[in-house]
């Protein structure tokens, strides 16, 4: 069963991120639940595996154009497929972190793996209805898939 | 315990015993042997010395004879004088080394002492003499002179002196030799019996440095086996043991296990903190290690203590290599190794329970989700099946919608605004069909979806992040009515059972499931008593013609007859004493009519309730702040009571899981318009309340011929 108060830490910690890294607040749209199937997923993607109180999967899944964007706006002017790579790993590190300091003593977060390319998909455990939380910065809308149990 | 003890008490008491033997053989053997040795070997070269002395007082008288008959017969007498001299000092030398030998505190030897004194002094007269002791002249040839005559006159007085001297001295001497020679003998004896005592010390001592050999090897060789099996013990055991010591470092020797359990090989001065982290969450890792603290504790009543145990089922994660993570559980016990001096290290014992732990969760949760599924199979089996399925489907449906209204993007206020009116909406619905079922469990959950939806409603400023809880109860209800589905398959099942197992008497059963979705009236009426009864009211269902309701419209129908029963009951109807005050029956009637038309169909329902009163919602509207006091009052009759359908409008103080928010005239007014229909009202205060439905014949002919 999903808890409020976890799924809200890895948003907390996706929304910081821009508010540091880019300078620039992401907005967060309605949240919803993926009820068949996997989650449509971006080109780009970080994944973290969490295990501890809820064990699962949140992965941060970004268009390209949007990680274009953002490394523009950190002053990257490389922005090849393994800077976005590195950038999407980036991210959801960055969450990890965040997670880990806000809910650390409950949580074991595991490293980062960045998943790319189109017709990726990401392993989600199965049973579970995963919940998609919009994350909305600039004109772009990135991805937060959290399906933890 | 107490064997272990008991050798180590002989051991110390053999080597005390060892020291002991030793000390003594040094003390009472070597030194006394030593000690005699020394005094027999002085004592032999005084007996040797004390011999050769018994001759010197007969060469002295010999001498003194020499020198008379060499005086007389005018011979040399300085070499006979110069042989006197020398036996004189050789015997004067003797005693000197007879004096502090084992002669030196005899009696004789002070009598010898005492004689030579008086002998010496006639001695040293002639054997002081120097110079000639003759004169010569040819008249008379060689005399003696003056010298020589009183050198001839010593020598006869010494000579008389040694007949006597020479004798007594003699004895005296040979007494001494004697004397010496018992103490020599005596000496010998005693060192004989020294070294016999000596080779028995020294045998006894070899028997027990022998002793302490085998013992040395037998402890060695025990050693070897206690090390081997405990080897053997490590390397077998499934547990993993280790010993920690003060600073909370695992020791040398652990169980193979050990590697297994932790997926590593280097336990060796690792702290437990160090073995632990990067498996256990911080709280954990915390927890534990102030617990260890608390085990070295002497004051620490361990079996209260191990009560308390925080690790004796922690969970742990190991990383499998690919970013993923393995979840074991581990039990740890720890058991307090004492020494003489308090608690010297801690025994660690370490178990894999992952299965055990699963196994029991599994088995609780499967009690706690039987006990759960039996309550609900229960009030399932009381629900037509038919209806059932119908309400699952259109459920999934709705909440399908739901999710569906969730996922439209929305990025500002107004979006968000609109998603809970639809979310309300359709939840509301859902609700119904829930009440006019029964499924108590699945009102309560909508009911607390809208409470959530009510809240947000309420704010100033609406996000994203404020629809969090609305996906998480929306999970827990699609969840909820997943193991509903499962249930009612089982309730199936135990009905045809029911059905086979009376076959001839399961007409009236039979004809219970044919009744089918169409009828409408019974669970509308079972809905008005439950609410009715909740709100401490009674009342009565009439209809006419509802099962006439075909195709499309059914659906619609119903859920515009729930929401408008569930509307009269609460708003409408008086509670029995009120109306007993007015004159009416304490019942309260709902009266719903279906009619169809070649054109339209028309749906009446009426309540004989109090009535609505413009005035009232005039206010309601004005306290909410949908209008200001003086556009309230520009407000006709019709104007006002339109303002029932407006979303969130409410008249009712508070809300409960029948009223209060305002959505179900606005689900109903949406319901209608959905279909091309419109709705009148009519109303008398204290005497009715009427709605007048008119729906357009087409879609619901399609909906018979579908």
């Amino acid at each position: 069963m999903l808890e409020e108060q976890d799924i809200r830490a890895f948003v907390y910690g996706t929304t910081r991120y821009f508010e540091v890294a880019a300078q620039q607040a992401a907005s967060v749209g309605s949240p919803y639940l993926v009820t068949e199937g996997a989650p449509d997923i971006h080109d780009y993607n970080g994944v973290i595996a969490v295990s501890g109180r809820r064990n699962g999967i949140v992965c941060f899944s970004a268009p390209r154009g949007m990680l274009t964007v953002l490394l523009m706006k950190m002053n990257e002017s490389n922005v090849s497929h393994e800077y976005l790579c590195d950038l999407v790993g980036e991210v959801a590190n960055t969450i990890a972190g965040t997670v880990r300091r806000d809910l650390g003593k409950d949580f074991a977060i595991s490293v980062p793996t960045v998943v790319a390319g189109a017709g990726n998909t990401v392993e989600l455990p199965i049973g579970d209805r995963p919940v998609v939380i919009p994350i909305n910065w600039r004109s772009h809308v990135a991805k937060l898939v959290v399906c933890l149990k | 315990m107490t064997t272990r003890l008991s050798g180590r008490v002989r051991d110390q008491a053999a080597t005390v015993g060892f020291l002991v033997l030793l000390v003594a053989f040094i003390g009472l053997v070597l030194v006394p042997g030593y000690r005699h040795a020394d005094q027999l070997s002085a004592d032999t070269a005084a007996l040797k010395l004390a011999s050769e002395q018994r001759g010197q007082p007969v060469a002295i008288a010999k001498s003194l004879a020499a020198i008379r008959d060499r005086l007389g017969s005018r011979a040399f007498v300085g070499q006979a004088v110069k042989d006197l001299r020398g036996a004189v000092q050789a015997f004067d030398q003797s005693l000197a080394q007879l004096r502090p030998s084992a002669a030196g505190t005899s009696a004789d030897l002070r009598e010898v002492e005492r004689l030579w004194s008086d002998y010496r002094k006639a001695l040293d007269p002639v054997a002081g003499f120097e110079g000639l002791p003759y004169r010569d002249s040819d008249s008379a040839g060689t005399q003696l002179n003056s010298r020589g005559r009183q050198l001839l006159q010593d020598t006869r007085q010494a000579i008389n002196s040694s007949r006597e001297g020479t004798d007594r001295l003699n004895t005296a001497l040979s007494a001494i030799g004697t004397g010496l020679e018992q103490q020599v003998v005596t000496a010998s004896a005693t060192l004989r019996k020294l070294m016999i005592t000596g080779v028995a010390f020294a045998c006894l001592l070899v028997t027990l440095l022998a002793y302490f050999q085998w013992l040395k090897v037998r402890h060695e060789r025990l050693a070897v086996e206690a090390q081997n099996q405990t080897r053997d013990i490590l390397g077998t055991v499934k547990d993993g043991l280790f010993l920690l010591d003060a600073d909370f470092r695992i020791g040398k020797a652990h169980s193979a296990a050990l590697s297994a359990l932790f997926r590593r090989d280097d336990f060796s001065g690792l702290t437990l903190e160090e073995l632990l982290r990067d498996t256990v969450t911080e709280k954990t890792l915390a927890t534990a290690t102030k617990y260890v603290r608390l085990l070295w504790g002497e004051r620490a009543n361990e079996k209260l203590i191990r009560s308390i145990n925080p690790l004796a089922e922690v969970e742990v994660h190991f990383d499998r290599g690919d970013g993923s993570r393995d979840l074991r559980y581990l039990e740890f016990d720890f058991h307090r190794v004492k020494g003489d001096h308090g608690v010297r290290q801690m025994l660690v014992s370490v178990n894999d329970v992952t299965s055990r732990v699963l196994l029991a969760r599994e088995l609780k949760e499967s009690q706690a989700k039987s006990q759960g599924q039996m309550d609900m199979l229960l009030g399932l089996l009381q629900v037509d099946p038919e209806h059932l399925l119908s309400f699952l489907d259109d459920t999934s449906a709705a909440l399908a919608q739901v999710n569906s209204v969730l996922k439209v993007p929305a990025r500002g206020d107004g979006d968000f605004r609109t998603k809970i009116d639809q979310l309300f909406r359709e939840m509301h619905r859902i609700k119904g069909d829930a009440a006019t079922l029964g499924l108590a469990s699945v009102e309560a959950r909508t009911h607390a979806f809208e409470d959530l939806l009510q809240e947000l409603r309420d704010r100033s400023q609406l996000s994203g992040n404020d629809f969090l809880p609305l996906v998480v109860s929306l999970d827990e209800i699609i969840g909820h009515l997943q193991s509903i589905r499962e249930l009612a398959s089982r309730a199936d099942a135990l009905r045809a059972n029911a059905v086979l197992t009376t076959a001839p008497r399961a007409q009236p059963a039979t004809t219970t499931i044919d009744a089918g979705p169409q009828d409408i009236a019974p669970s509308l009426d079972t809905l008005a008593r439950r609410i009715a009864t909740d709100a401490g009211k009674k009342v009565r269902l009439v209809t006419a013609g509802l099962d006439e309701v075909h195709g499309d419209i059914r659906r619609t129908v119903r859920d515009i007859a729930i929401q408008l029963v569930r509307n009269a009951v609460v708003h409408g109807i008086e509670d029995a004493g009120t109306r007993r005050g007015l004159d009416k029956d304490e019942v309260g009637l709902l009266q719903i009519q279906f009619k169809s038309g070649e054109q339209r169909f028309e749906l009446v329902f009426q309540d004989d309730g109090g009535g609505i009163v413009p005035e009232r919602l005039r206010e309601t509207a004005v306290r909410r702040g949908d209008l200001s006091a003086d556009a309230a009052q520009q407000l006709d009759t019709k104007a006002s009571l339109a303002l029932i359908f407006k979303p969130g409008f409410s008249t009712h103080d508070g809300n409960d899981r029948d009223a209060g928010r305002g959505v179900g005239l606005d689900f109903v007014l949406k319901a209608v318009h959905s279909i091309g229909g419109k709705i009148s009202i009519a109303t008398a205060p204290g005497k009715y309340t009427r709605f007048s439905i008119l729906l357009p014949a087409q879609s619901g002919q399609q909906g018979a011929v579908a």
